[in-house]
């Protein structure tokens, strides 16, 4: 029974034996019912403080998450335009002329000034041809079979894995060696 | 310090799905989606074997997924409680990169050398969960609900349960997945109600008509799709990528797995953007290479586009609504409520071909990822008794505060705080030697004092006489746990108090509420506009109080020429300061303010007393450092 019904039950109660005996006996269920709800009252109360004191705990750790993750997701963006200035490090065509090699140069200037910023948000590239592949750290973007190099080798990193701290922010793409 | 020992311990809330699994729990009454291992909130059900011998669930099986299909498995959904000669087992055998065998009546897996039936496939699925969840909360989980499709049989639903069993967990109810969903919306409480749960996530389409009843919520009808959903979008969006492409440059990207798998990342990222944009740009340079050079992959994909591209699709999800609208005998005007769950519900086209079908908005204020897990939490909080006498607070439905110098309201309480509340404000007279100040309460979200409603005004008298914004008068606002307001304004200087109780500040209609909330947005710019005049005035008119005082006390400390700098800028401020310009009263103040600092710096150099000393940083400070001067008024002969 809850305490609603309890309640209406008493006030139903209450007016129809309003003589003294069965008065008083009416009076102590009620007094019961009020104690009920102190009890209730005081447990609740309680729960509730307990609840704030655990919500400021768990705000200030949501505050580390959140930095964290906001670093994270500014990464996540960054990481983006530095797989493209690898792509286009890939792409560089031979033969340049002495004024477009410096032009290059600068311009790659530009991606080693980003991969600073990258540092200084603590974040630190990974991922290098010869590494035995790990499910974990990497992922595997395509596949091949060589048989002078050890199985599951990492034949080929098509972009870089970076993490924060031991949190992986973007695993590194590879292709492996799968020998059958 | 006090130790608390949790007597109950937590029931974990499992959405086990087809492609994602997510799971929640109750904290302090509200349900609480828990982040993996890896910091996500939802786990890929995938489960892989590597060559090394190594289990891998979740995120690693996917990302090796590509090398290793016979030993990744996916989709295990599909088959679980299924018997082998079932129509979904048929077709899975034949499309499946990974082996299906027959086991009795039912199927196994081959992983790796091993069979595995779909219950421990799954059970591995729960046992990550279960891991993850008790690294996070620094507590053992025993407990779990788990989610189903209602169209589950029992077979089904029974082996789902043996999957939780397996996985370490005492499976305390299966309940079904658009019940979940209701209960993460509460609306199991409406009683009578029929409700429509439109669930399109990445692989599967789910209808599902509810009825809601004193004591159950029963499934009246399910329909759908099982091959529908976000990756049939994506892959719209894909192929229009590599059409536009080879019409630009004549290479077929689908041929490059490399640039294909980029592709793909770009097609997923363009969609969820046009969610909240009406165009994006999919920029992918150096995606491949002829012997002309390198080439780039650059194209821009209107919302109107994508539409476009996956109108068909939108539009053949209303099939399975209307039949399962059909069996369940109703029409369309009897559903209540709808409720929107999976990924994709978040396009617009999605959301808009639904409201039009239906004539009403649908429900997508939880997290349509996250829904079903977080019902299934509810109802795990419903077990521990933890949400049974959850005690409902009040919010105030609007903002609450005084009216300020300028016809401004200042805000004490914001709309939407969670009440019992209390809050209080320093304030300032307006004018030299004002013994008297009224507060004037409001209630409302306009800026202007004047658009706002009038709760009650009260004059504090008796502050003693002083300089304008000088004396300190606290102005407390408490809303009590009934929704009654009680104003207290005390003058911090003589101790004197006076304050107002204004019953029923949050009984307002829900027409009204709405109302002065449209009015406020309607009125926003007109509203902001005059803030900022009211702000720019008050600082102008503060700059000529404090400059006019330093420059009487500064006496003969100034050179005349000093003096008649200062008093050119205090009448260069006081003749732009009740205009519009915002612009030349601030550069007004600004030059006032240059040329008093550099007065008030002479003064500090020359004298050390102390009230130069004052007066000089009163002006070399900024006004809104300042307290906030209240909209008084000079009572005559009080």
């Amino acid at each position: 029974m809850n305490d609603e019904q309890k309640k209406q039950e008493v006030d139903q109660v209450a007016p129809a034996f309003a003589e003294a005996s069965v008065g008083r006996e009416v009076e102590e269920v009620a007094k019961e019912v009020r104690c009920q709800k102190c009890e209730e009252y005081l447990a609740g109360w309680k729960r509730a403080l307990a609840d704030y004191d655990n919500l400021q705990k768990d705000l200030a750790r949501e505050r580390a998450e959140i930095r964290a993750r906001v670093k994270q997701d500014v990464a996540h963006q960054l990481i983006g335009v530095l797989d493209n200035f690898d792509q286009a490090a890939k792409f560089q065509p031979e033969g340049l002329s002495k004024e477009l090699e410096v032009w290059l140069t600068g311009l790659m200037h530009v991606k080693t000034q980003l991969e600073g910023v990258m540092r200084d948000l603590g974040l630190e590239p990974y991922g290098a041809v010869g590494e035995t592949f790990d499910a974990h750290l990497h992922d595997a973007g395509g596949e091949k079979s060589e048989e002078d190099k050890a199985d599951q080798a990492i034949l080929e990193v098509v972009t870089r894995g970076w993490k924060l701290g031991d949190r992986i922010v973007r695993p590194a793409k590879v292709i492996i060696n799968n020998k059958q | 310090m006090t130790h608390r020992i949790d007597i109950m311990p937590k029931i974990l809330g499992i959405d086990l799905g087809t492609t994602n699994s997510c799971m929640a729990i109750i904290q302090g009454g509200q349900p609480k989606v828990l982040e993996n291992k890896e910091g996500a909130r939802t786990t890929p059900s995938m489960i892989a074997v590597n060559k090394a011998g190594e289990r891998l669930v979740g995120l690693p099986a996917k990302r090796q997924a590509v090398t290793n299909p016979a030993n990744t498995l996916f989709s295990i959904k599909r088959l679980i409680g299924r018997r082998w000669n079932d129509a979904e087992v048929v077709r899975d055998r034949q499309v499946m990169p990974y082996q299906i065998v027959q086991k009795g009546d039912g199927v196994a897996i081959k992983m790796g050398e091993k069979e595995f039936t779909p219950e421990e496939i799954s059970a591995m699925i729960l046992q990550k969960l279960k891991a993850d969840a008790e690294e996070k909360l620094g507590e053992k989980i025993e407990e779990a609900i788990i989610t189903v499709p209602a169209y589950f049989d029992d077979a089904q639903r029974n082996a789902t349960k043996t999957a939780g069993e397996i996985a370490g967990l005492k499976v305390r109810r299966i309940i079904n997945e658009p019940t979940a969903a209701a209960l993460a919306y509460g609306f199991d409480k409406k009683v009578g109600q029929q409700i429509m749960v439109y669930d399109l996530g990445g692989g599967t389409f789910d209808v599902s008509v509810l009825d809601v009843s004193e004591d159950t919520v029963e499934v009246k009808s399910t329909n759908g799709d099982t091959h529908l959903g976000g990756d049939d979008f994506d892959r719209v969006v894909i192929d229009w990528i590599l059409k536009e492409f080879k019409a630009q440059e004549g290479i077929d990207l689908g041929k490059d797995s490399l640039a294909l798998q980029r592709v793909k990342d770009a097609a997923e990222r363009a969609k969820i953007e046009l969610s909240t944009a009406q165009q994006t740009e999919i920029n992918q340079p150096f995606i491949t290479s002829d012997a002309n050079g390198p080439k780039h992959l650059v194209l821009s994909l209107t919302r109107a586009k994508l539409e476009e591209l996956v109108h068909d699709l939108v539009v053949k999800t209303l099939e399975p609504v209307k039949a399962a609208l059909k069996d369940a005998g109703l029409d369309k005007s009897a559903i209540q409520e709808i409720v929107m769950v999976g990924g994709m519900t978040r396009m617009p086209l999605v959301l808009k071909t639904v409201e039009d079908f239906f004539g009403k908005k649908p429900n997508v204020s939880v997290n349509p990822d996250e829904v079903v897990a977080l019902g299934a939490a509810v109802q795990a909080g419903v077990l521990q008794g933890e949400v049974k006498d959850v005690l409902l607070l009040d919010v105030t439905p609007l903002s609450v505060g005084i009216e300020t110098l300028g016809g401004v309201m200042t805000r004490l309480i914001e709309r939407n705080t969670t009440i019992p509340a209390s809050k209080s404000q320093i304030f300032s007279t307006a004018a030299d030697s004002q013994t008297t100040v009224e507060i004037h309460v409001l209630q409302g979200e306009r800026e202007v004092a004047g658009g706002n409603k009038t709760l009650g005004r009260f004059i504090l008298s008796g502050i003693p006489m002083a300089p304008r914004g000088v004396p300190q008068v606290e102005v407390k606002f408490d809303i009590d746990a009934n929704g009654i307001l009680h104003v207290t304004g005390t003058d911090k200087g003589s101790g004197k108090s006076q304050s107002i109780t204004i019953q029923g500040s949050t009984g307002l209609s829900k027409d009204e509420i709405e109302r002065m909330k449209r009015e406020a947005e309607e009125h926003a710019d007109e509203d902001k506009k005059a803030k900022e005049r009211a702000e720019h005035q008050n600082l102008a008119d503060t700059m000529i109080y404090t400059s006019e005082k330093m420059m009487k006390e500064a006496g003969d400390k100034v050179t005349a020429q000093e003096r008649k700098s200062v008093e050119e800028k205090i009448e260069a401020l006081k003749a732009v300061k009740d205009s519009d310009d915002h612009e030349a009263i601030k550069k007004a103040a600004d030059e006032l303010s240059t040329a008093a600092q550099a007065v008030g710096a002479k003064m500090y150099s020359a004298s050390a007393k102390a009230t130069a000393d004052k007066q000089a940083q009163g002006v070399a400070q900024d006004a809104k450092d300042q307290p906030i001067d209240a909209e008084f008024e000079e009572k005559k002969g009080e």
